[in-house]
């Protein structure tokens, strides 16, 4: 898997370059915008960790060129702006995932194996308490036991278990559905949540009202 | 203190605008009586006019008549010459003239030739000459009396004139006298200035009001309570100092001491595990010291309006990234009736990380609940063991520490409560929460920005 560093200090660089590379990850560093710029058209990369605050501008410039990619490689932001209002801008602008420094390497690692997962390669395999959903095999086992899912509904739950820290919006997912059916109406997506939730379990997909749904690790006991 | 340069002084501007006004208003005034008095005066000369004109009729036909039959006409014609009067300070001007209209008698000091008006009783203007012609009642003959009308204007003048002198003279000192006041009554806004000029790092004491007039005191108010928040916003700065050397140095020191050890003895695993332990420590201080000053010496938060589900949902999110918190963080929000809260976003997410990181670290394994509550309430519980009712007292000051592992616990709820505060908030901590047998509960009860809004 290879990876773009965009970051400004060197030691830094230098640090997270050699932690990735023991952990097996080809790596790239550049310290500039306009650098990166050339770098993600002379090369395929699954994943750019992205700092902010470089010296040639802001690091959220390079989204534009990160999205004319034909093969978008996923943008994870690295930076020391930990206000919240900077990830809604992060995230807003299109970025995949957003970590402050000083970061856990540990915490790094997991997001560069959940965008390895994303991409199909690697693990695939999401374990919610008492469910294993296996993204490689399009399987999903409760309690051991495999359940049967129909197309529209398994597509439903692989947004969601691609991602299962997010809130899934109901635009999101109705895209989701949105290949399948051409009577893709409003109710359809309450319709098959609600059958997911039946053959899954209730308690694994949550609703949050007005902002979409979330796969849940257990019931929460009210 | 020099003064070239400045602006204008208030008291001088002033007085300069009170005295363009008062000058403008006098002079209008002026203008006003000069016509009144205009008028009078042609009214009071006319009816004189009138009243010699009727006398002089009489006589002067009884005087023609007289010469006519005692024969002392001019033959050539030419118009015969009234008696001097007896008393001659104000001689009297008329022309005695028939229909033809032929000039029968004149005074001495009319003019020879007849007066350029048709021969019509009542008044008319010719020249120099205001002129009343009056009808004998019974014959055709006609008396033509005239006035100068210089003489009235010189009246006229004379009284303007004596209007404008004492207002002249009058103008300059009363330009003295509104400045002196001005100033006078100004002196106390330079000496707000002075006080206010003698205010510094070392010296941010409130300003006395109690002899300041009611618009200079509620500056004065402002002023004082600028300067406090300065003073707080230093003193924040000073204990900070003081703090972070302290809350920075320790673990600091301690990674140095474990990596010198390893070094020297072979890099014992542990060791260097212990050094990422205090790097850990260290770096979570780091945070809750920027977090503590951001919050406290921000003198008001911006007061955006604020999405408290995007708010909860985005922080939320950002526990879920960790697997192990994702297992027992839950987000629940209020089915209705969430309304937007006025405030700051990043600082009310710093509020809420740190209420849901307590509730991670302190609450052994059980669930911890983000609620978003109608209208505008934050919930964060959890139903751990929850704190004895002693503690739940002394939580919110500053460093208070209640174990070993707590790096920045009470830290972390004072942050909470200075942001809380300067929203205008309610922090309110419970342990156990109301219907519940153990745990902990934070709730932040804010203000809804629709009512600002509805109230400005």
């Amino acid at each position: 898997m290879r990876i773009l560093l965009v970051e400004d200090d060197v030691d830094l660089a230098d640090a997270v370059c050699s932690y990735l590379r023991a952990k097996a990850f080809v790596v790239d560093v550049v310290g500039r915008l306009d650098e990166a710029r050339s770098a993600l058209l002379t090369a395929e990369y699954s994943a750019v960790l992205l700092d902010l605050h470089l010296e040639d501008g802001d690091g959220l410039a390079l989204m534009p060129s990160v999205r004319a990619l034909r093969e978008q490689p996923a943008v994870i932001i690295l930076t020391a702006r930990d206000q919240v209002s900077d990830r809604i801008r992060g995230l807003d602008a299109g970025a995949d995932d957003y970590l402050t420094k000083p970061y856990d390497p540990e915490e790094l690692l997991a997001r560069l194996r959940a965008v390895q997962r994303r991409s199909g390669g690697g693990e695939a395999v999401v374990q919610l308490g008492s469910l294993q959903i296996d993204l490689a095999h399009d399987m999903v086992r409760r309690d051991g036991v495999p359940v049967v899912l129909t197309q529209k509904e398994w597509a439903l739950l692989r947004v969601m278990a691609m991602r299962p820290e997010r809130i899934h919006t109901r635009d999101a997912l109705q895209d989701a559905l949105y290949g399948f059916s051409d009577e893709a109406d409003s109710n359809t997506l309450e319709v098959f949540v609600s059958r997911l939730r039946r053959k899954l379990g209730r308690e694994h997909i949550q609703t949050l009202r007005g902002l979409g749904y979330r796969l849940a690790f257990s019931a929460p006991a009210t | 203190m020099t003064r070239r340069g400045r602006p204008a002084r208030l008291a001088d501007r002033l007085a300069r605008t009170l005295m363009l006004w008062v000058g403008g208003v006098w002079l209008g005034c002026v203008v006003g009586a000069t016509w009144y008095v205009d008028r009078e005066i042609n009214q009071h000369f006319d009816n004189e006019m009138i009243e010699s004109a009727h006398r002089m009729v009489d006589i002067a036909v009884h005087d023609l008549d007289q010469a006519s039959a005692g024969g002392k006409l001019d033959p050539a014609g030419l118009p015969l010459l009234a008696r001097e009067p007896i008393i001659d300070d104000d001689p009297v001007i008329f022309q005695l003239s028939d229909a033809g209209p032929r000039m029968l008698m004149r005074s001495r000091e009319a003019p020879s030739a007849p007066f350029p008006v048709p021969l019509r009783a009542g008044f008319a203007d010719t020249g120099p000459w205001r002129v009343f012609t009056v009808v004998h009642p019974t014959r055709p003959l006609y008396l033509q009396l005239a006035d100068p009308l210089a003489e009235r204007r010189e009246a006229r003048n004379g009284t303007l004139l004596g209007l404008m002198i004492p207002l002249l003279a009058v103008l300059p000192l009363l330009a003295l006298m509104l400045r002196r006041i001005a100033r006078r009554e100004l002196r106390v806004v330079q000496e707000l200035e002075g006080e206010i000029a003698r205010r510094s790092g070392s010296d941010l004491s409130a300003i006395a009001l109690d002899q300041l007039p009611a618009e200079l005191s509620s500056v004065g108010e402002h002023v004082n309570r600028l300067l406090g928040r300065l003073e707080r916003a230093l003193d924040t700065e000073r204990s900070l100092a003081a703090n972070a050397a302290h809350e920075l140095r320790t673990p600091l020191a301690a990674v140095r001491l474990r990596l010198q050890t390893a070094l020297d003895q072979g890099l014992s695993r542990a060791d260097v595990q212990a050094s990422l332990d205090a790097l850990a420590t260290f770096g979570h201080r780091a945070d809750k010291l920027l977090q503590l000053s951001r919050a406290e010496s921000a003198g008001s938060f911006a007061r955006q309006s604020v999405d408290l589900v995007l708010l909860a949902a985005t922080v939320a999110e950002e526990f879920w990234s960790s697997e192990a918190a994702s297992r027992r963080l839950d987000l629940e929000i209020a089915e209705s009736g969430v309304l937007p809260a006025r405030g700051d976003v990043d600082s009310l997410a710093i509020a809420l990380r740190n209420l849901v990181e307590n509730g991670l670290r302190y609450g052994g394994d059980a669930r911890v609940r983000i609620e978003v509550v109608a209208p505008c309430v934050l919930v964060v519980r959890n139903d751990g063991p929850g704190v004895p009712a002693a503690t739940l007292e002394t939580l919110r000051h500053r460093h208070v520490r209640h174990t070993r592992d707590a790096a920045g616990y009470g830290l972390g709820l004072s942050i909470v409560g200075t942001i809380v505060d300067k929203h205008g908030g309610r922090l309110d901590l419970s342990s156990p929460p109301p219907g519940h047998e153990h745990g902990f509960e934070a709730r932040i009860t804010l203000h809804p920005a629709a009512t600002e809004a509805a109230a400005a």
